[in-house]
């Protein structure tokens, strides 16, 4: 077990360093640079030539690439350059827990409802609550994030967009997690003035995971349903809540996380989407704007960000399946 | 019935089964609706694509669903849009199929170190948001449709080279695989003759999902403004118009988000029905 959680943290880090690296070298060999983009349509090359050298973007690329990674183990993801002396690890501090907010609390809403659904689709197969599910997952993948925010917005118009708390509020806060932060410290009504800002972005990311969710809840389920052990226990005489939540669902779990796993990168993918309708001050929108100026920096870090998201909460979710399939445990320990 | 004049082959089953689900049915017709639709455009939209009334008007009998802030027809634009939605789609999951599946299938049957090359790579990859790997194609080409599709193209190969590395690894196995091994077929001849009738099933369910995807992705970046030329009509484009107008009217962004959400429910539906009649696991005695 404790090979296994070894091996997998450092294949963890190395799928995170080699992406980074990857983004850093790709990003300086795409033709373009800020410095032209910065100098217009007509530059002097002499003083490109000169801002290059200043940025230190002249020298050979592995060179560049020794000085980021150093900066880097030193916690520093160095400045923009768009806006000279705006630190980006200030920025993604104050960024990061937004969009970590945001697709904590889309997944807290998708979960329960994508299992929910899909439990009840497969106890009543093809009865109405099978179909009603059914239809509404379809409905939910398809219908695209970009769409629906125009939809919330427009039936929910009264609901705030723009910010994650009122702009009259004075921030008093440890973290930048203010919805987990206020409701942990049990300031409840600032917890409720967060949840109303944070409801409809979060409703507009949870529609497709729920969706998925709830389709692979459904067929897992039913393939269980049908296996004998169920057939036993129901005839046993245990109830319907016993044989769902505790014979049928945990062995369903598993292709459950499965999915999970592969919604983690379509939520962020999302989230870019949604931080953009809903102008979400997440990473999504920080670093759609670098790419587009070629902030170097900016991506690098920002990407840094993503793919490390990513690859933890996928390890997570292999902790997940150890929790989750006494077989692996017998496996890893043996 | 005369049971002999039906035909028992493998695919003539399939399309059996597939037209007994009324679910794929309906998403056949979707998608057939749509493939009309830009076809023959030019006959279907009432008016050009560039001529312009007033801005803003709600749906009449000559608009019949209003016109944008540009005074433009938008069911003419919306029909128009298809075009360019469809082709953008299917060219890049055509792309997408063309390196996937080579990938997947080499990683499948060769395994070991190859394998573990191909599959780490493809595993970094998907550590990053597919809109990142679009947003650093598109900026490193030029703006253009074209590299709207190769960044689509892009990101959709890891989910072809995997299925069909899982698929090509369950066959390998088998007995009818080993015999023609056995018989002196070299790697290349196995990969396209033997194994490829194997693959097909899964790529064209693959593929039908994937197109989904793929006109929801194009729509997507065209959304963020980092689409190809504004001019010509496009999904995805038409909504980023109408969200300056989304406080006064939701007429402009209605057509084209429904638009997006049938195709894509169309081909959701069909990729669905075709899973189940290519299943021969599932048991069909009809």
């Amino acid at each position: 077990m404790w090979r296994f959680l070894f091996i997998r943290i450092t294949q963890s880090f190395v799928t995170i360093l080699v992406a980074v690296c990857l983004i850093f070298l790709s990003i300086r060999f795409l033709p373009g640079n800020p410095v032209l983009v910065r100098f217009g349509q007509h530059p002097v090359p002499a003083k490109i030539e000169a801002e290059m050298a200043k940025q230190g973007w002249d020298k050979p690329m592995i060179v560049q690439l020794g000085k980021f990674l150093k900066e880097l183990a030193q916690g520093d993801l160095g400045d923009s350059f768009e806006r000279p002396g705006e630190r980006i690890t200030d920025q993604l501090k104050e960024r990061v827990p937004a969009t970590i907010e945001l697709t904590f609390c889309a997944l807290l809403l998708a979960i329960p409802l994508g299992i929910l659904t899909g439990v009840a689709a497969a106890f009543w197969h093809t009865r109405w609550p099978d179909y009603a599910a059914m239809t509404l997952a379809l409905i939910g993948v398809s219908v695209p994030v970009f769409f629906l925010g125009f939809l919330l917005m427009n039936i929910f118009s009264n609901m705030p967009t723009g910010q994650r708390l009122p702009a009259w509020i004075v921030l008093d806060f440890k973290t930048d997690f203010y919805l987990f932060e206020s409701i942990l410290t049990g300031n409840f009504s600032m917890a409720g003035l967060a949840l109303k800002h944070i409801c409809l972005p979060a409703l507009a990311l949870s529609t497709i995971p729920a969706a998925m969710i709830s389709r692979i809840t459904r067929s897992s389920m039913l393939e269980v349903l049908s296996a004998d052990y169920l057939r036993t226990a129901r005839a046993k005489g245990a109830t319907f809540f016993r044989v769902v939540w505790g014979h049928a669902l945990p062995n369903a779990a598993i292709p459950i996380t499965n999915i999970l796993g592969y919604q983690i990168g379509m939520l962020l993918t999302g989230a870019v989407l949604t931080e953009t309708i809903f102008s979400w001050p997440g990473m999504g929108s920080y670093l759609f704007a670098a790419i587009e100026q070629r902030d170097y920096a900016i991506v690098q870090g920002g990407a840094l960000m993503i793919a490390t998201m990513f690859v933890f909460s996928n390890l997570l979710l292999d902790l997940c399946y150890l929790w989750l399939d006494p077989r692996l445990r017998v496996e890893e320990i043996s | 019935m005369n049971q002999l004049a039906v035909s028992n082959s493998f695919w003539s089953r399939v399309s059996r089964r597939l037209r007994k689900n009324h679910a794929a049915m309906f998403g056949l017709v979707l998608v057939l609706g749509f493939i009309c639709a830009a076809t023959f455009a030019n006959v279907l939209a009432h008016y050009p694509i560039d001529y312009a009334e007033d801005p803003n008007m709600l749906p009449s009998r000559e608009h019949w669903l209003g016109t944008d802030s540009h005074g433009k027809d938008v069911l003419t634009r919306v029909i128009h849009g298809s075009r360019l939605s469809l082709l953008a789609g299917t060219v890049s999951i055509v792309l997408a199929i063309v390196i996937g599946v080579p990938l997947g299938a080499i990683a499948g049957y060769s395994g070991k170190k190859t394998d573990q090359l191909i599959m780490r790579s493809i595993d970094v990859a998907l550590a990053f948001p597919s809109i990142l790997i679009a947003l650093l194609v598109m900026a490193a080409l030029n703006r253009g449709w074209s590299s709207v599709i190769i960044a689509v193209g892009l990101i959709n190969i890891p989910i072809f080279a995997r299925q069909i590395r899982a698929t090509v690894i369950t066959l390998k196995n088998q007995d009818y695989v080993t015999a023609a091994i056995a018989s002196g077929a070299n790697t290349f001849y196995v990969l396209t003759r033997v194994l490829f009738p194997g693959i097909t099933g899964p790529l064209i369910v693959l593929g039908t999902l994937g197109l989904g995807s793929a006109i929801l992705e194009v729509a997507g970046l065209s959304f963020l403004g980092i689409g190809g030329d504004p001019t010509i009509p496009e999904w995805g484009g038409m909504l980023t118009e109408a969200k300056g107008t989304l406080t006064t009217t939701i007429w402009p962004a209605l057509a084209p988000g429904i638009a997006i959400s049938l195709s894509i429910l169309g081909l959701n539906l069909l990729g669905d029905g075709l899973r189940d009649a290519l299943d021969p696991k599932l048991n069909h005695n009809k």
